[in-house]
């Protein structure tokens, strides 16, 4: 197959009946997607209108919302620039894990990346406390204010900013290494060459950081900080406008939506060298003391990271049998959360296999379908909650509003683009001439999908299930303002109980979710590793 | 000069890629590897380079112990220019830059007098400040050629350099390559799968088959 054939975009490639599926799912994109941001947009231009345009100054920060604007994105910037940096060190150190067993470590280290960060604020605050009160530091003894909500955010996002940085390491050319090699010392060659190549998905990693902290209000909450998220939140909860709130949030969606464009150009560059074809192990570069110093720091925290959560969850747990009755007080809870989960996935990961072949193409409808794809990461938690509600609070949709299916829509918004982008990781790594084969010899349309395409796309839709999953049943920014009087989930349940302080009860249902968290995890990297889409095999064929 | 003594590799799904291959090739001499593909010329090229550790045998770069199954010298400690099967420029530096990457200590003007003699030499004048994206295949194989040549190493290892260059451009690179080696008294280590073009630029030609060099002898 030549590089040409290689480059036609999936569209091309479509078969009738499958072209209908196919514009039907990026159709149920936009409305599940854009649909909540568009009432929105509709709602709040008819409020200002009828305001006469008073309502228009609640959009402009002033006084204390422009401090408190500006004190957020500080946060944000602060935790982006922290795990960023640590995570490019501890990438630095997996990059070269590439023999037995630790081929397999360095992506579970991964594990916790979907975990809710108010389940890493309770572990760290009960462990900081522990801490404090053991050595006597009674002044120390709580983990709040910004300092103590820079820290937790910062060890959220870390197992994302390493994920992103490793998968730029893994994308470099081992060839390109080796040329720099012969010339220089690894560690220029590392600073000079490595570092430069991974430097799209770096900054792609550094602006989810960002992005996710500034639309982040649980950890601040609970740290007793105020944010603007937060207080996008408060003014909905106080006045029940979907527009006040909308107005409110144009700040941040401002800054988000500006991040959001800024992150166009690595990920374009990031999307046309795809580490998932990669086939070399990583060289193995010596470095200069001081940075190995540094990779072995930045190891301990990402341990840290790790470890803390769990300890400090089993031992407020205290022993199994509070587990059980946890999980027995809470069951119809996680069977709401579970099911929302499902009904997220089920609609998740067919929409997004529809949008990753745009995604796949080149040219303008490529890069609209990108920005489409990642445009709505940027989006507050909330706002797409109050989004969903001002869609389908309507008498025609009552039916569906009232019923579990409303959570669903909430977190389907938020994470179907996270299913897309890991669809088009799966479609990238297709060999396009097994499908041009079976389109040759096909005697059915139906018969080659099944047969071929379906079997080939298996891995990608599975790892895309298991991550919205987890990413669905730890979702609370949206889910708390759309779930129907009487319901709850697991998040609502956990969150409730964090404001009355950490207990065994809740330390059991935290250790219920960091459990779903990391089973889905593991087993998307199980599948995309079996695959070798991110690059678990570790051997090396001769060459000529 | 370059001297390899039993030198062997394997890797684990496999025969031997390199299997108690002998050879030396003293300062100012030139040899060329001849074989089919798959026979273990590339695996010999990054073994001399320091890229990847030896099984058992050593490698002699200037009279020193570079490489054994125990302890390998840092390939930019072998005072080594070497050309890659693929050309290998970095792609978010400008052709210039890749050239000078691995020259040390020149002040500026030299620095670009030294570029513009080798665009001149490869013939791609007035195009240092191009990225790799904006090359030709051929353009950047000869990038590739004259960053290795740029810090005018003693020893030179190139595998399969001209490849895809039209044979006019291809017999001037080799006269290039000879009139460098000359004036560097460097060594020259030349893969090739191409019989005329080894007969060219070397003085001594290996015939490697399955990992061995069952003949070698000079230029007929």
């Amino acid at each position: 197959m030549n590089a040409a054939d290689r480059d036609i975009p999936m569209r091309s490639r479509h078969l009738g009946w499958s072209s209908a599926l196919h514009c039907a799912g990026l159709v149920l994109f936009l409305v599940i997607v854009y649909g909540p941001v568009g009432a929105l947009v509709v709602e709040s231009c008819r409020a200002v209108t009828r305001s006469n345009f008073d309502w228009l100054l609640l959009a402009l920060p002033s006084g204390r919302r422009a401090v408190l604007l500006i004190r957020s994105v500080g946060l944000a910037s602060g935790v982006a620039l922290s795990s960023t940096a640590i995570g490019l060190l501890v990438a630095c150190t997996l990059w070269q894990w590439r023999a037995g067993a630790r081929a397999y470590v360095r992506w579970g280290l991964l594990l916790l990346a979907p975990l809710p960060p108010y389940i890493h604020a309770l572990a760290w605050t009960s462990t900081w406390t522990a801490f404090t009160t053991l050595l006597h530091f009674q002044s120390l003894s709580s983990m709040t204010g910004w300092l103590g909500a820079w820290w937790i955010l910062t060890m959220t996002w870390l197992p994302v900013s390493t994920g992103f940085a490793l998968v730029g390491l893994e994308s470099v050319d081992v060839a390109l290494i080796e040329a720099g090699r012969v010339a220089r010392a690894d560690s220029h060659v590392f600073l000079k060459v490595a570092v430069p190549l991974a430097l799209p998905y770096i900054i792609v990693g550094g602006v989810f950081g960002f992005v996710l902290t500034l639309t982040d209000y649980s950890v601040p909450s609970l740290c007793s900080v105020n944010v603007t998220a937060l207080d996008v939140f408060a003014e909905y909860s106080a006045s029940n406008e979907p527009a006040r709130a909308f107005l409110r949030a144009l700040p941040i969606l401002t800054i988000t939506a500006l991040a959001a464009v800024l992150c166009q150009a690595p990920l374009q560059r990031a999307a046309q060298s795809p580490p998932w074809r990669r086939r070399e192990p990583s060289p193995s570069l010596a470095m200069p003391r001081w940075l190995t110093q540094l990779r072995r720091a930045a190891l301990a925290l990402m341990v840290m990271q790790i470890a803390v959560p769990l300890l400090s969850l089993l031992v407020a747990t205290g022993s199994w049998k509070s587990l059980t009755l946890s999980i027995a007080a809470a069951r119809s809870d996680i069977a709401d959360s579970a099911w929302q989960a499902i009904v997220t996935v089920a609609l998740c990961v067919p929409i997004g296999l529809a949008v990753a072949q745009e995604l796949d193409g080149h040219g303008h409808r490529a890069r609209l379908w990108l920005f489409l794809a990642t445009a709505p990461l940027a989006i507050p938690a909330p706002l797409a909650g109050i989004g969903v509600i001002t869609m389908w609070n309507r008498p025609a949709w009552i039916d569906l509003y009232g019923s579990s299916l409303a959570p669903a829509m909430a977190t389907s918004a938020r994470f179907a683009p996270f299913a897309a982008l890991i669809m088009l990781a799966q479609w990238r790594r297709l060999d396009h001439l097994l499908i041009d084969a079976a389109r040759v010899h096909q005697t059915s349309a139906l018969r080659t999908w099944l047969q071929v395409r379906l079997p080939m796309l298996a891995p990608g839709l599975a790892a895309a299930a298991c991550v919205v999953f987890a990413l669905s049943i730890g979702e609370l920014g949206a889910t708390l303002l759309v779930t129907p009087a009487g319901a709850s989930t697991l998040t609502m349940r956990i969150y409730n109980y964090l404001h009355y302080g950490a207990s065994g009860t809740v330390a059991g249902l935290c250790l219920v979710m960091t459990a779903v968290a990391i089973g889905a995890v593991g087993l998307a990297l199980a599948i995309l590793g079996g695959w070798n889409i991110i690059g678990l095999s570790t051997d090396r064929g001769g060459r000529s | 000069m370059i001297a390899v003594h039993q030198l062997t590799k394997h890797f684990p799904e496999g025969p031997n890629a390199v299997d108690h291959v002998s050879f030396d090739i003293p300062a100012g001499s030139s040899v060329a590897v001849l074989g089919p593909s798959g026979c273990g010329k590339t695996t010999m090229l990054r073994l001399i380079a320091g890229l990847e550790k030896p099984d058992d045998g050593i490698v002699l770069v200037d009279g020193r112990r570079a490489s054994d199954p125990s302890w390998v010298l840092p390939p930019h400690l072998r005072d080594i220019g070497m050309v890659f099967q693929t050309p290998a420029l970095w792609p978010h530096l400008t052709v210039e830059q890749n050239i000078l990457f691995g020259v040390h200590g020149l002040r500026r003007r030299e620095a670009r007098r030294r570029t513009g003699e080798l665009l001149e030499m490869i013939e791609l004048e007035g195009m240092g400040n191009r990225y790799p994206s904006q090359l030709s295949g051929g353009q950047s194989r000869r990038v590739a050629l004259a960053r290795a040549l740029a810090p005018r190493p003693r020893h030179l290892l190139l595998d399969e350099p001209l490849t895809s260059l039209d044979r006019g451009l291809k017999w001037r690179m080799l006269s290039v390559i000879g009139s460098e080696l000359k004036r560097e008294a460097a060594c020259l280590l030349y893969v090739t799968h191409d019989a005329e073009e080894a007969e060219r630029v070397s003085m001594r030609v290996l015939q490697m088959e399955s990992g061995r060099i069952p003949e070698q002898g000079p230029v007929s």
